[in-house]
């Protein structure tokens, strides 16, 4: 080759390069640029066919093979050290072979597919030398494959490329970006926000997540869209990054055994939790991933101090709601407590002050309304003791078989004259199984409901009660034909204080319904209240029991 | 017993109970003794020799099982546990330890005096053949049982679980007790369950009215007890209110 002809080849090949840094740099997006870059290499070094990349989170992954104009629809995903895209991404630098038949890196369907002979796969790398992309190409269609020439010519190529993709990265960055914020700040639910965050990482860098957050004092984790193998050791790890306020784990300094790699999340200065990210060994991130992926996870930490704040504010709605329930507790007991009392202060100092002026029916009247007022005055006591201990956990509800029967009884007897003289019927199978129940905790739901009957009711009218086993539950109605319960009533007639406006306002704490209710769901069961299509209401509730508590019952009856 | 009736041992340290029992109780024929504490109650109890002591669990210087413990090994006097605790464990306990009644404050004049004279009479071991209340009346002698005019079959088991309450009337017994004098040492696997089922067809064949006041009581997670006229039943005379 003369001098002429090689300057000639020079200015020829400078003249390429040139056109496919405009082409690049004219390209719409990625994939028209890679896709040009394929077409100028092979016009640059008269390769028969080609292909180019991009790194991803988890290897190398191509598109779009070029048979000469011919497009080859052929996905090419490669894991670190696999194929000879995988072996750039190990190596970071160049791979060439003049006899691809023998060997080994190369991925068999693609020699297969395109009759690769020779191959030259070239990593494209930004400024700090970090793998972005790559390309390769194959069959060179003159001489006995690819030249030293070839190869600068190459390199040349992933220079120029190396800019263009780079800020084309960056660009996809941003809007990936602008997207998670966007999707973060629709979000309002604390949970979702939890949930948006694991599954836009787990989608954008395929590898699964966990946030952890301290719950008094200790840091747990908070499950999201994919479930995530978490041991004591890994929350040991997670725990020094949130108390240290540093990256931790995998492929860190601190603690580098472990499964993942913890990021603390920070929000105005503050460690708010903590980040872990599940390692993919061999697999690691490239500077722009990672660029990406931090500040993913600083819009995470924004988002979650405002899923905190935003419960904050919602706790102190809901004190300053129990305030108010307070006030209505203090109100209306004060005034449940007083009346009683005043009765038998009233009676036993007017006995003590008679000095034999009242006759001896007087002072057994008196002396009967101290005693019915004091009763009542412990029934009050004891029906709010119950409530509160249930509603603190003090004490749980002490479930034995009882016999329905009994406890309806009971109820009957502790109501005494206001239940003898009226007119109950009951419907209670003479073969009832004895049901597991709170006897105290149950009793006082009739007392409470009959209570209600009797009072809301004419004296001549019949109040019903039935019992049944339907579908391992026991279902009791209390039907009474009285004055019934408003519409507008019925939806909060079980809320602790709430009296039904239309009944004038000293028939009572307004507590007995929502007793009845907090009774019988503290025995998983539940209480409904309609009207009666006849006048009048039926309360209805269920229990559930254990089948077998049944079967037990049914074999040792004789 | 002499004139001046049985000796009552009350150990409280509440001011108004003292009060209220020092004063209601002579009339109705009993002599009182009053201490505030345990370690009173232990010397009280060897100079007096009462015949029924009425003990309150939260005495301000030993723990209530202690001082039933401790007054078993002194006296051979039955004890009344009267207490604010309401807890089912608690009575468990206090009767396990030794104690033969249970009542949690408040509790009525009549109620305490029905107690009494239940526990009085269950350890004087003299027992009448016939025992009645409201409608009930079962002669023992003749194994009869009657609920007002009509006869009641009752099956072997029944009829001793009613003789062992009827033996105990106005007292709670406990399941353990119950099963105890009922099956001795039961092979049953379930043996609280079938006290359970017994009792409640016993229950139903002596008051099929769910509107009438129980013979039999369910004393929650402790035991039974069968009512008597003066322990709680109300009888005729609550009906005339």
């Amino acid at each position: 080759m003369d001098d002429s002809s090689a300057q000639k080849e020079t200015e020829q090949s400078l003249r390429s390069l040139l056109r496919l840094s405009d082409k690049l740099n004219s390209a719409s997006d990625l994939d028209s640029l890679l896709d040009s870059l394929v077409e100028q290499l092979l016009e640059l070094t008269g390769a028969e066919s080609g292909c180019a990349g991009l790194r991803t989170s988890q290897g190398m992954s191509g598109g779009h093979f070029f048979l000469g104009p011919k497009v080859v629809p052929l996905t090419y995903h490669c894991a670190p050290g696999v194929g000879w895209a995988g072996w750039l991404l190990q190596h970071g630098t160049h791979y060439l072979t003049n006899d691809a038949a023998r060997d080994a890196v190369i991925v068999p369907e693609v020699r297969e597919r395109l009759g690769v002979k020779s191959g030259l796969a070239v990593p494209i790398v930004d400024s700090e030398k970090d793998v972005i992309a790559f390309f390769e190409i194959y069959n060179k269609r003159a001489g006995d494959g690819f030249t030293g020439a070839d190869l600068d010519h190459c390199l040349a190529a992933a220079q120029i490329a190396s800019l263009a993709i780079h800020s084309r990265l960056l660009n996809r960055n941003l809007s990936a970006l602008a997207a998670f914020s966007q999707s973060l700040t629709v979000t309002a639910d604390f949970d979702q926000i939890l949930y948006v965050v694991g599954s836009r990482i787990e989608r954008s860098f395929k590898r699964r997540s966990v946030i952890l957050l301290p719950v008094n004092g200790e840091l747990v984790p908070r499950s999201l869209g994919a479930e995530f193998i978490f041991s004591e050791s890994e929350l040991a790890v997670a725990t020094w990054s949130w108390k240290h306020g540093q990256a931790a784990g995998y492929s860190t300094e601190i603690l580098p055994d472990a499964q993942a790699q913890y990021l603390p999340l920070k929000a105005r200065g503050e460690v708010i939790g903590v980040f872990g990210v599940e390692a993919t060994p061999g697999a690691w991130l490239s500077n722009v991933q990672r660029q990406l992926f931090r500040a993913f996870i600083n819009q995470s930490a924004l988002a979650i101090e405002r899923g905190f704040l935003e419960q904050k504010v919602r706790r102190l709605r809901f004190l300053e709601e129990s305030d108010k329930v307070q006030n209505a507790v203090l109100s209306a007991i004060s005034h449940d407590v007083r009346a009683p009392l005043a009765a038998i202060t009233v009676s036993l100092s007017g006995l003590m002050t008679s000095n034999g002026t009242l006759d001896q029916a007087a002072q057994r009247q008196l002396l009967e309304t101290a005693d019915i007022e004091a009763r009542r005055l412990h029934r009050l006591v004891n029906n709010l003791l119950s409530m509160t201990r249930l509603e603190t956990g003090v004490s749980a509800v002490k479930t034995e078989p009882h016999d329905l029967l009994e406890l309806v009884s009971a109820a009957l007897e502790e109501l005494g004259a206001a239940a003898s003289q009226r007119q109950v019927s009951f419907d209670i199978p003479a073969d009832l199984p004895l049901v597991p129940m709170d006897f105290g905790l149950i009793t006082h739901v009739f007392i409470n409901l009959f209570s209600n009957a009797f009072k809301f009711s004419p004296p001549g009218q019949p109040v019903e009660i039935r019992g049944r086993i339907i579908d391992d539950q026991l279902e009791v109605l209390v039907a009474d034909r009285g004055v019934g319960v408003p519409l507008e009533d019925l939806s909060r007639i079980f809320d602790k204080f709430y009296r039904v406006a239309e009944l004038g306002p000293s028939h009572g704490l307004g507590l007995g319904l929502a007793i009845c209710k907090a009774f019988i769901e503290a025995h998983n069961g539940r209480i409904s209240l309609e009207n009666n299509p006849m006048g009048g209401t039926i309360v209805r509730f269920v229990i559930p029991f254990h089948p077998a508590a049944i079967a037990r019952v049914g074999n040792s009856q004789s | 017993m002499d004139r001046q009736g049985a000796r009552i041992l009350l150990v409280d340290d509440e001011e108004s109970i003292q009060h209220t029992l020092t004063t209601v109780l002579p009339p109705a024929g009993y002599t009182v003794y009053q201490v505030r504490n345990g370690k009173d109650a232990l010397q009280k109890v060897q100079s007096i020799r009462p015949d029924l002591i009425l003990l309150d669990l939260g005495l301000p210087d030993m723990d209530g099982k202690d001082v039933i413990r401790l007054l078993r090994e002194r006296a051979i006097a039955p004890i009344i546990v009267i207490s604010v605790r309401d807890d089912e464990t608690e009575k468990v306990t206090a009767l396990d330890t030794g104690a033969h009644d249970y009542l949690t404050k408040p509790f009525t004049l009549p109620e305490l005096l029905a107690r009494m004279r239940a526990t009085l009479r269950s350890v004087s071991a003299t027992q009448d053949d016939v025992f009645t209340v409201g409608n009930l009346r079962v002669d023992l002698r003749r194994r009869e049982v009657l609920a007002g005019e009509i006869a009641v079959k009752l099956t072997a088991t029944e009829y001793d679980l009613l003789k062992v309450l009827i033996h105990h009337a106005g007292s709670v017994r406990t399941h353990h007790e119950l099963i105890h004098e009922l099956w001795g040492r039961t092979q049953y696997q379930d043996p609280v369950h079938l006290l359970r089922v017994t009792m409640s067809h016993l229950r139903r064949k002596l008051q099929p009215d769910p509107m009438k006041p129980r013979y039999i009581v369910t004393e929650p997670g402790v035991g039974y007890r069968l009512r008597t006229e003066s322990s709680g039943y109300p009888g005729k005379a609550r009906q005339r209110a």
